[in-house]
């Protein structure tokens, strides 16, 4: 196991909480509005500060508390949210299909191998060289994705991640938890069914006017 | 442009892993310690029996662990406070020294190992205490997130000077369930290379044990699931030669008996085996491999006619770690009495073992180990 130094995940985690908070809000407030709204950016510039609060004054500290630290994806696919819906009218809540289904399947396998229905112990190889060798092939495909001009954010939020990883070890040393958890997982369902219902929409004929 | 970029990213990250992984392996066995005597049989014979003295006005106390320190000094650790989770509960530590304990001494609560750890702790419970070959004490603690025993996280915390001050590590990064519902109960078993292996189990819906293996510095190298069933939990580990390791487990299926699990390769894989003879109904066991050879396990019985899990607790012994013969009992009360959790360390030819009496005090029972046959 390499496992990062506890100041750096301090650091880590005030920062990537913020960035999160931010993302929540921001997305929660550019609902009927297109953003960045005056409200919008105070919210983010709110979250930022008040994540980089120490101890319990901080939201940082209680997001800890239950959910201890974001991947890096997650805190990579919400700067890139904020990053889209500064340029463009429409909001973007939604992450890109490949991604999310990706994020889908490969996260019901490990919780489900978590909680013990499988023996696999996927977690745990997770701090291997076996799995960093891994994640480099999924950045080598993010890379290609970019290349042929395929979900090139998305892409770029991959790449990040696996990079921030191999460099630092963050968050814990575990490449899962690099690029997932429970909370960009389901983000990854919600964009899924999100989807899948606007496609079911726009799938309706119209009736026939008589 | 942009896949440049791109590929950029993706070369630093290479470099980054093949800088970090050259040259190392990632998970290879190292032999176990274990005791060079041959098996030979041995009596227990009750030498003493106190409490460790509580803190003054603290009812409840729980869980405790030991630790011999190489001068002979032997440490204790629990939790203790108004109730199971309260949130004055705060780990003690006492000190046993020619035949006497010292007074409690609150080393760690949840306040103070949040601040350390710069993280919300909202319950401390189960402490394990090793003490490494270079003479520093570890200890780990069961500290929670939002939530139950289910939301547990693993601290782990380094004394430098013989477990008078402790500094805290780190949480160790057991699940990707926002690092939750992994616990320890149970002493480590020493490798010999002097890292050692610390048993754990994850405690969320399903329960199944795990090790998890440290280096002589304290730092973890691997963690493996200890065999498939989901109804075994707090192992405690009996080294059998240096390769072969045994695992008997608390038992929550309706077999009620103590469950086991054996691996051959020094904890890096596990198999299931059938239960032992020894009955067990959701309680904790301890168990140890003594110095001149032979085995001990602690654990509780229900007498006939009774209904309390947790109102006989018996040792048993074994001189190959396989079958079991009936020892002193440790405590036989009456029904709803509770002596459970216990634990158990050699120094010199005495075993100290502690548990909770009633959940108001840890007891502490010292036997002397007397051999049947001299070593060959």
């Amino acid at each position: 196991m390499n496992l990062p130094w506890l100041g750096l995940q301090v650091v880590y985690a005030h920062v990537a909480w913020g960035v999160v908070l931010a993302a929540c809000g921001v997305g929660a407030l550019s609902w009927r509005t297109p953003f960045p709204s005056r409200l919008a950016m105070g919210w983010m510039i709110f979250s930022l500060v008040a994540c980089a609060l120490p101890g319990p004054a901080s939201p940082a500290h209680w997001l800890m508390l239950a959910f201890q630290l974001p991947s890096l994806l997650l805190v990579a696919c919400c700067g890139m949210t904020m990053l889209a819906n500064a340029r463009c009218v429409t909001c973007y809540r939604v992450l890109p299909p490949g991604l999310a289904l990706g994020l889908a399947i490969v996260g019901a396998v490990l919780y489900v191998d978590t909680v013990g229905w499988f023996g696999m112990g996927l977690y745990v190889r997770g701090f291997g060289p076996e799995a960093a060798f891994a994640g480099l092939l999924v950045g080598a495909a993010a890379v290609l994705a970019i290349a042929t001009d395929q979900s090139r954010s998305a892409g770029f939020a991959v790449l990040l991640a696996l990079m921030v990883f191999a460099l630092c070890r963050l968050p814990t040393g575990n490449v899962w938890d690099a690029v997932l958890d429970p909370l960009l997982w389901v983000w990854a369902i919600f964009s899924l069914v999100a989807r899948w219902k606007a496609r079911r929409r726009e799938a309706v004929p119209l009736a026939p006017s008589t | 442009m942009a896949w440049l970029l791109a590929l950029a990213c993706l070369l630093v990250s290479t470099g980054a892993e093949w800088h970090r992984w050259r040259g190392v392996a990632s998970r290879a066995a190292v032999p176990l310690t274990v005791a060079k005597a041959k098996p030979r049989s041995f009596v227990l014979t009750e030498r003493s029996a106190d409490t460790i003295p509580m803190p003054p006005g603290v009812p409840a106390a729980h869980a405790s662990a030991l630790a011999a320190l190489p001068n002979g000094e032997l440490l204790a650790c629990w939790w203790a406070g108004a109730r199971e989770s309260a949130p004055d509960v705060q780990i003690y530590i006492a000190r046993w020294r020619d035949g006497h304990w010292s007074d409690a001494r609150a080393i760690v609560d949840r306040r103070s190992l949040g601040k350390a750890l710069h993280v919300g702790v909202r319950r401390i419970g189960n402490p394990v205490i090793w003490v490494a070959d270079d003479g520093r004490v570890h200890l780990y603690i069961v500290a929670t997130g939002l939530g139950g025993w289910a939301a547990g996280r693993v601290a782990q915390l380094t004394s430098e000077d013989g477990g008078h001050s402790f500094v805290a590590n780190r949480l160790l990064p057991l699940t990707p369930l926002w690092n939750t519902s992994v616990l320890v109960r149970t002493r480590p078993v020493g490798v010999a290379d002097g890292g050692w292996l610390l048993p754990a189990y994850f405690e969320l819906g399903h329960k199944y044990p795990m090790v998890i293996s440290f280096d002589a510095h304290g730092e973890p190298r691997w963690v493996q699931r200890i065999g498939d069933k989901v109804t075994s939990l707090q192992p405690a580990l009996l080294p059998l030669s240096g390769t072969e390791l045994r695992a008997m487990m608390r038992d929550i299926s309706p077999q009620r008996r103590v469950q086991q699990a054996v691996s051959h390769d020094g904890g890096l894989s596990w198999q299931d085996i059938p239960a032992s003879t020894l009955a067990n109904r959701d309680n904790s066991v301890a168990g140890l491999q003594l110095a001149g050879g032979g085995y001990v396990l602690l654990h509780n019985d229900t007498p006939p006619g009774s209904t309390s899990p947790r109102q006989w607790l018996r040792l048993s012994t074994s001189t190959d770690g396989t079958t079991w013969l009936p020892g002193p009992d440790t405590q036989r009360g009456v029904a709803d009495d509770e002596f459970s959790y216990p634990s158990i360390v050699q120094i010199g030819q005495q075993l100290h073992v502690t548990y909770t009496q009633q959940r108001t005090a840890i007891a502490h029972r010292v036997y002397d180990i007397k051999y049947l046959e001299s070593e060959p």
